[in-house]
């Protein structure tokens, strides 16, 4: 079974050569070879990207929550709250 | 005592005064005075503030974002609620009151009023729940009492259906 530390996967990327000596450049001030440095970019902006996506991923048993919530009848908090909110903005 | 007929909830902008903002919880204070109008204009997220008629002083925010759910894969016995994963839903990522004006009911306004605001987005786009993010257990306990329904294994997470939000504002 393949490992996920297990760094067996590759991306390749083309690039023009004034962007990889950027590149470069920006990974040497690092001390980190073009590799470290890449991943470690990469790594952080997907996080990133996919925080701002706000994407929430459901385990099974949240899943069965959710779908229950779907149809559910409001209780009465939420029925008076909202009657008091409606009062104010006639 | 509030009167929530001098009550305004709008986007914020800069002429509001968010400095003295101070709800309890560091982080939700922060967010306010240094990332709520960044996120607002780059649409990361949207922040709505409460101000009385003719002040500046913020009384109290919550930044509302689209937002997806989804999971492994869809049971059979649910393709007929939803049409599959993700599904659209709206995110109420941060709702905060300033002690000042705690245990006044801003608080269940400001909830209320954002409820009511992804009701009309709905009515535009279909969404099928609005999520919420509780950033501690009273916070939990808070959106419990309005129906929300806690996640089990997402633990700092809610969810309310549109259908349930929709006919509590019918009634």
């Amino acid at each position: 079974m393949k490992s996920k530390n297990n760094k067996n996967d590759r991306i390749d990327v083309r690039v023009s050569s004034d962007v990889k000596q950027l590149i470069e450049k920006a990974a040497q001030y690092r001390g980190l070879s073009i590799s470290a440095f890449a991943t470690a970019v990469l790594v952080e902006n997907a996080k990133q990207v996919i925080e701002e996506s706000n994407t929430i991923s459901l385990s099974e048993r949240d899943q069965e929550i959710f779908m229950q919530a779907l149809d559910r009848a409001p209780g009465t908090s939420l029925v008076r709250a909202a009657k008091r909110y409606k009062s104010f903005n006639d | 005592m509030i009167d929530f007929k001098e009550i305004v909830i709008e986007r914020i902008a800069r002429e509001h005064e968010c400095k003295p903002f101070s709800c309890g919880a560091e982080s939700l204070d922060i967010y306010l005075k240094h990332y709520a109008r960044q996120n607002d204009l780059s649409g990361i997220g949207r922040t709505y503030v409460a101000r009385k008629d003719g002040r500046k002083d913020v009384m109290g925010y919550y930044t509302i974002a689209s937002s997806s759910v989804e999971g492994k894969s869809l049971p059979e016995k649910y393709a007929k609620k939803i049409p599959g994963y993700p599904v659209p839903c709206a995110l109420l990522g941060r709702l905060a009151v300033d002690r000042g004006c705690q245990s006044t009911g801003l608080g269940e306004y400001l909830l209320m009023d954002a409820l009511f605001r992804i009701l009309h987005v709905s009515d535009q786009i279909g969404l099928f729940a609005v999520i919420v993010e509780a950033i501690n257990g009273r916070a939990k306990s808070y959106y419990i009492k309005y129906g929300f329904e806690p996640f089990e294994d997402d633990e700092n997470h809610l969810v309310i259906s549109l259908r349930t939000i929709r006919s509590a504002f019918e009634k």
